[in-house]
């Protein structure tokens, strides 16, 4: 049954959220870090996620991330801890990249999906497989970019942003940018709250202990004189969240985060030179709360400190170089790891040449010191081929690594500093075809990771060693349609991913990681008028390693309606959303069941 | 050969209901119960059962006994009194008590419970030790009539091993989240604190011998506030609850405690940090002796993650990879050999005796 709704949906909620790279509309010569990495990504997967449906996200971050890519998340209940799964790899195998600085946990090593606010955001890039030279630690099944991007020459420009929904959900937002044309300014408000108590479909139970609300403050700044670029961005965040309780064990516990994130970034121009400096200082702390009644915590916090020197030289209308030296330092500390620092110094070197028209490849290398690891050296391979104008074929090979986290290092009871970092061979196939009103690309990976960190028992405590070795292989298909005529637009996209991860021991398939996942969407718009349909499809996992146990697969529908109104200079969009239309009971993890039908509304204003 | 006397012993005890003179009023009246904890949050913990003649292992024997029913989060230990069996299920703050012969759910001891850990029975009432979430531990008292609780008493952190002598409870504070020291005493008619003893370090489990209690502390691990220390066995008198005895180890840590055929067990183990190999070495001594022994009785390098010593014999819970089913491993003590190995639940953490 679930797979014929593949072929009957009717509508599709991101309109053009599949903007191949190509069509992203470059704004100033070479700006951010995170564009830069762009141009050295032609033999890459990636995909970025449009302003439209950012603007639309009140939702959470895994929400959005979830309907629109083939990552799975594994979620502790809805708004709880979410680990993102990119192509099988687990969560600390996703780097997370705030203006190009990763900001991964440095004592679990993941972000947590979330406590990510996306509404300061402009530009979401998702990149799969391989990006441990430009990225670092961590970026083996894949990274996610969160970008600001310059905005000189705009125009002034104010939203509001209003949603409600149901279980008592209300998120917010108010952003103005104030541009000049040589300097601007953008400044953002938002916040997400809900008492999260849903009924759990078909029992009596509720979903308690599980209200969570979350707050962020960003700002952006830029000024140019000549041919230098001043760019600030800064980023607040605080987060409270009680754990949920599953339908068998009760929760009393709370978790809070406070993150805050600040960039300097100092760009020069000079011929065919471009220099680049920033700055950044990145604080984290958590505090956990067994009792979110007592006073009594657990905490872990930790400062950063981010220097990135690059030099870019365009050798001529082809040829690309750039060298980047970073050194970053660390102090870590919490009640279960005391003194934890790191300094690590990395040098790295991207060229990228056109060789014709048709042809691109790029190769980069990087290599880390200081930091008293056996430090892999890491190189990166990248080649596209343009075979017709709508045909082509990319191919990308590369060695990345994960560096072992605070807690895995320091760890009161069971930390091993005797740790190496974890290392993978990687490679990815693809071909993609697009046309004026349809496309379709297909890429093929296969990973093989050593040296994988996994906590086992000794004795009385557990320890982590360098003990796993995984291969993951699999297939990601995407593919859209579009048609218009007179006032009325339809498009259906639709993502498919096969994936394989086994583990070279039991030579079984690694627990929580399906084998299918699927999104499709169908949209359809008429003048000022859209309808969008959306399906999520998450197969089954197995949750015992020999395959005893499973988790039952589950599709979730969705439908949304829009209006898009004018007056003057006020325009926005106002919506309504209906999830899991068909109030059908699923768990994304065992016994934590997920909401039946709920609504959102939104509304936003711009100016 | 074994398979030929379990089918002896079947027919056996389906002609006059009746086996090693234990009659058989349910399925489950005659055998071993195995605990098997589940993974944490994902309130998969269910128990097995091992008939006494080894011929079979029942997994899930609650959840078969009770329409499917999940025994919830984390299930930590049995106590079996009467007819009854007493579940302490640890992240579900609760406790399930069910007819031991059929595992049938009776009634469920909710409320006043945080984080419960063992049971013991007492002048016709249950006593439950707790780390309480927040460490005001207490221990609740269970009217067994109406199976709630009637009050709590207020103990010192981390209360865990409890049990019962001539109308007091004696609770051994391994220290819950962090380590304790202390051995309280509970007059079961007044419900009072009586007593509280310093007995060493991390006392991880009790026996009683004849009028005395033997109390076994580990010693505080490496990670400690107050850093590595040493763990001792002390023998205290029930009737002076002075310590009359005490045995000191040096730079090993020994757990488990067990009384078997007139001779006190404990096991020591060891991990070589290089090969993250470990050896668990079991060790027997008369309750009369003036020292310890020094040459170990068994010793084995599977990793189990509960045991118990029980007729002779070492039952070992290897929980694998803590993912998926563990195994029951049964040695004969005498020679080391192994005598049996049984599939059950995910991570098997202890075995509770009928009889």
């Amino acid at each position: 049954m679930k797979y014929t709704y593949l072929f009957i949906f009717i509508l599709l909620s991101g309109w053009g959220n599949a903007q191949s790279l190509d069509s992203i509309q470059k704004l100033e010569p070479v700006t951010l870090w995170g564009e830069n990495v762009k141009e050295y990504s032609s033999g890459y997967t990636q995909k970025v996620l449009s302003d439209s449906l950012l603007q639309r996200s009140n939702g959470t971050f895994t929400s959005l991330l979830e309907n629109n890519s083939l990552i799975y998340f594994r979620e502790n209940g809805l708004g709880m801890v979410s680990s993102p799964s990119f192509r099988g790899t687990n969560a600390s195998q996703t780097a997370v990249l705030w203006n190009g600085i990763p900001i991964n946990s440095m004592f679990t090593g993941q972000t947590d999906f979330n406590t990510i606010l996306t509404g300061s955001v402009d530009e979401l890039t998702i990149r799969s497989g391989s990006g441990s030279v430009p990225f670092g630690s961590g970026a083996i099944g894949g990274s996610i970019l969160l970008d600001n991007t310059p905005k000189f020459e705009q125009k002034n420009y104010h939203q509001v942003k209003l949603g409600y929904g149901s279980f008592s959900s209300y998120n917010g937002q108010i952003r103005s940018q104030l541009i000049a044309k040589d300097a601007y300014v953008d400044i953002s408000l938002e916040g997400m709250q809900s008492e999260n108590d849903f009924p759990y479909p078909n029992t009596s139970m509720r979903n308690k202990n599980a209200d969570f609300y979350h707050y962020s403050l960003g700002l952006s700044a830029g000024l140019r004189k000549a041919n230098h670029r001043l760019y600030f961005h800064s980023n607040w965040y605080e987060g409270k969240r009680n754990f949920s309780g599953t339908l068998t064990a009760i929760a009393r516990d709370g978790y809070r985060d406070y993150n805050t994130r600040n960039l300097l970034h100092w760009e020069m121009y000079l011929g065919r030179w471009t220099s680049s400096l920033k700055l950044a200082h990145l604080y984290e702390e958590y505090r956990y709360y067994a009792n979110k009644y007592s006073n009594n915590y657990s905490f872990g916090k930790s400062n950063t400190l981010w220097t990135d020197y690059s030099m870019a030289y365009r050798i001529n209308s082809k040829m690309k170089l750039t060298g980047i030296l970073q050194y970053n330092k660390i102090d870590g500390k919490g009640t279960d790891v005391q003194d934890a620092n790191r300094d690590t110094g990395a040098a790295i070197l991207m060229f990228s040449h056109h060789l014709n028209e048709k042809w691109t490849y790029g190769l980069h290398l990087r290599q880390e010191f200081f930091n008293g690891f056996s430090n892999p050296f890491l190189f990166a391979f990248d080649t596209k081929y343009q075979l017709t104008p709508s045909y082509s074929l990319h191919f990308n090979v590369a060695k990345n690594y994960r560096v072992p986290t605070f807690n895995d290092l320091y760890w009161k009871s069971g930390g091993n500093e005797s740790l190496d970092p974890e290392r993978s061979i990687q490679f990815e196939i693809g071909n993609s075809w697009k046309k004026e009103n349809y496309g379709i690309s297909i890429a093929a990976f296969y990973i093989h990771s050593k040296d994988m960190l996994k906590w086992i028992p000794m004795g009385s405590i557990w320890r982590p060693i360098n003990l796993n070795e995984v291969r993951n292989y699999g297939v990601e298909a995407e593919a859209y349609y579009s048609y218009n005529w007179q006032n009325h637009k339809l498009r259906a996209d639709i993502a498919y991913a096969y994936t394989k991860a086994v583990d070279q021991e039991l030579k079984k398939q690694l627990i929580y990681v399906p084998y299918h996942k699927y999104t499709a969407s169908l949209k359809y718009q008429y003048k000022t008028w859209s309808a969008s349909y959306q399906v999520l499809f998450n197969g089954q996992v197995y949750t015992s390693s020999d395959h005893l146990v499973k988790h039952k697969e589950y599709d979730v529908h969705q439908l949304a309606l829009e209006y898009n109104y004018l007056f003057g200079d006020l325009y926005g969009v106002v919506g309504i959303r209906i999830k899991n239309l068909y109030d059908t009971y699923y768990e994304n993890l065992p016994s934590r069941p997920m909401p039946g039908r709920n609504f959102n509304l939104y509304i936003n204003f711009n100016f | 050969m074994y398979a030929m006397l379990a089918m002896f012993f079947v027919a056996c005890s389906s002609d006059d209901n009746t086996s090693d003179g234990v009659e058989i009023v349910g399925n489950y009246t005659n055998g071993i119960f195995v605990v098997n904890e589940g993974n944490f949050g994902t309130g998969n913990s269910d128990v097995s059962f091992i008939d006494a003649n080894f011929s079979s292992v029942d997994n899930n024997i609650f959840s078969d006994a009770n329409q499917g029913q999940a025994l919830g989060d984390v299930a930590q230990s049995i106590t079996l009194y009467e007819d009854l069996a007493f579940v302490v299920v640890n992240n579900s703050d609760k406790v399930a008590v069910v007819d031991r012969h059929s595992f049938e759910l009776i009634s469920t001891v909710e409320g006043q419970l945080s984080l419960p850990r063992y049971v013991a029975i007492s002048n016709g009432k249950g006593y439950i030790t707790n780390w309480d979430e927040n460490d005001d531990a207490y221990v609740s008292v269970v009217d067994l009539e109406t199976y709630t609780v009637t009050e709590t008493i207020d103990v010192d952190f981390g209360p865990e091993k409890i049990i019962e002598k001539d109308g007091r409870v004696y609770v051994a504070h391994q220290g819950g989240f962090g380590q304790n020291n202390k051995l309280t005493v509970i007059d079961t008619n007044s419900d009072s604190v009586i007593d509280v003893l310093e007995v060493g370090d991390v006392p991880n489990s009790l026996q009683i011998v004849g009028n005395d209690l033997w109390v076994l502390a580990g010693g505080n691990p490496s990670w400690a506030a107050t850093g590595e220390t040493d763990g001792k066995l002390v023998k205290i008198d029930m009737g002076s609850l002075e310590i009359t005895q005490e045995f000191d180890f040096e730079g090993v840590s020994a757990s488990l405690l067990e009384y078997d055929q007139g001779r006190l067990y404990y096991t020591v183990s060891i991990t070589d940090w290089d090969t993250y190999e470990t050896e668990a070495h079991v060790f027997a001594f008369d309750p009369n002796s003036t020292s310890l022994p020094t040459e170990s009785v068994f010793s084995t390098d599977r990793a189990f993650y509960g045991a118990a010593i029980k007729d002779g014999m070492y039952f070992g819970g290897d929980a694998k990879d803590y993912a998926s089913d563990g195994s029951v491993v049964i040695y004969d003590l005498e020679n080391g050999e192994q005598l049996y190995e049984f599939t059950v639940g995910i991570t098997p953490n202890g075995f509770y005796f009928t009889e």
